[in-house]
């Protein structure tokens, strides 16, 4: 990404209660974070399991320099338990983050990512998002943007080469 | 509507869908056997006959329709080496079961007829066939290329088919067209369960997904697994259940042919004067 941008800044809450300032919680971290929604049919599921299933394969000096971060698009229906139950599912210790509608959308905001549309009616409604990883190196910059397609190889790959050339400040 | 089952970026629904391509296939495959009693000596299949020729077409069936048909298309690895299996090991040797003896001499009788089937029942001749087809369609370039379109998964569809048959005929091709013995029969046998081994333990020990479009597929509700435990599966069926198909085989031939040993030996000895 060019020109690099600081890491984004905004409070929400973990699916255990606490509350997760991002900034800080995720300093100096290889984060990829991610807003989607738990009913999302293809694009969520797969880019989480993908990056879920990536770490398991990174040595552990690796994954521990690592944080995962879906932001749920969809307060309404992820409530706190849902999202820990789906994201337990995927595995990969990723931090899932919820909250109300309002201080959702300033994540988006804060992330410079375009906040979710409802789209249908009826309880199941799609939620139109962004299907990037936004991918935020160790020196607390955002670089990257991963689109939806990217291959676990792509991932394994991308990994060590970020840890190792934008390290922490 | 499309004819044929292929790659998809749909979120998958366990709503029944059509494809004609599949109904329109079978039509043609009965009609072609039935096709095959014209002219012949004999009025019509036997009872056996009419059996393996409906678990031939229930096979094949199942392998190209949906949901089997559709899932493996586009959304599970391992559903796509059941759809093998039905159609390669399965569906093939049950249609080349289904042919009397008498129609496959009819066809060896006609001027070509005779000089293809005897090359086909040649063993080398066959595994090659069988496992260039085998290898050539779980090529990714294939998998995540022409495969994801209707005539491109109809292709290998049709390709696992002419396989299956090349693979099965040194095997039920009957005396004076099959060239081995039994016990070569069994050797054979043995050997066509080697090569797979490669695409399975490269599909089940792989560190990542080798095919793009069932690792970025769609969850399948209901059948949720990750990519790569999807791919191991699929490395793992193609040898666990498989082989036991080839083995099963090998043993048919063995008893027929021990039968066979003991009737000829029990049989009256003619006597000279």
């Amino acid at each position: 990404m060019d020109p690099t941008r600081p890491r984004p800044s905004f409070t929400l809450t973990r699916t255990t209660g606490e509350s997760f300032d991002f900034a800080r919680e995720t300093q100096g971290k290889l984060t990829f974070l991610f807003f989607g929604y738990t009913n999302c049919p293809d694009i969520c599921p797969v880019h989480m399991a993908n990056l879920a299933q990536v770490r398991k394969t990174l040595k552990p000096s690796e994954s521990q320099e690592i944080r995962i971060v879906f932001v749920t698009a969809d307060p309404e229906r992820d409530t706190p338990e849902v999202l820990d139950t789906w994201l337990g599912r995927i595995g990969g210790d990723i931090i899932g983050l919820t909250g109300t509608m309002d201080e959702i959308l300033r994540a988006h905001e804060g992330a410079r990512v375009p906040p979710p549309v409802k789209e249908g009616e009826g309880p199941n409604y799609s939620v139109g998002h962004m299907a990037w990883v936004i991918a935020i190196t160790p020196d607390d910059q955002v670089r990257l943007l991963y689109p939806f397609g990217t291959r676990q190889e792509d991932w394994a790959h991308d990994i060590p080469l970020l840890l190792s050339s934008y390290p922490a400040r | 509507m499309n004819w044929w089952c292929s790659a998809s970026d749909a979120a998958w629904r366990w709503e029944w869908q059509a494809y004609p391509g599949a109904w329109l296939a079978m039509g043609l495959l009965v009609a072609g056997y039935l096709r095959l009693w014209r002219g012949a000596p004999v009025p019509g299949p036997a009872s056996s006959e009419r059996f393996y020729l409906g678990a031939a077409v229930a096979a094949i069936w199942i392998a190209i329709d949906w949901p089997v048909g559709a899932l493996g298309a586009s959304y599970l690895s391992w559903v796509h080496t059941v759809q093998y299996l039905l159609i390669s090991l399965i569906g093939a040797p049950l249609l080349l079961l289904a042919i009397p003896e008498t129609v496959i001499r009819r066809a060896s009788a006609r001027q070509h007829g005779k000089g293809f089937l005897h090359l086909a029942a040649h063993p080398v001749f066959a595994l090659a066939v069988f496992n260039v087809i085998l290898f050539v369609t779980h090529l990714p370039l294939i998998v995540d290329g022409p495969m994801k379109s209707q005539l491109g998964n109809f292709a290998v569809d049709l390709a696992w088919l002419v396989g299956g048959l090349a693979l099965w005929w040194p095997v039920i091709a009957p005396d004076g067209i099959g060239r081995i013995s039994p016990p070569v029969k069994i050797g054979y046998l043995f050997v066509s369960t080697i090569p797979p081994t490669i695409p399975a333990a490269y599909l089940t020990f792989a560190k990542h997904p080798i095919y793009a479009l069932y690792e970025l597929a769609p969850r399948v509700p209901g059948m949720d697994v990750p990519a790569q435990v999807d791919q191991q599966l699929s490395g793992l069926i193609m040898k666990v259940i498989g082989d036991p198909i080839l083995w099963l085989a090998m043993a048919i031939v063995f008893f027929r042919w021990a039968r066979r040993e003991r009737g000829e030996m029990s049989a009256p000895q003619p006597t000279t004067t």
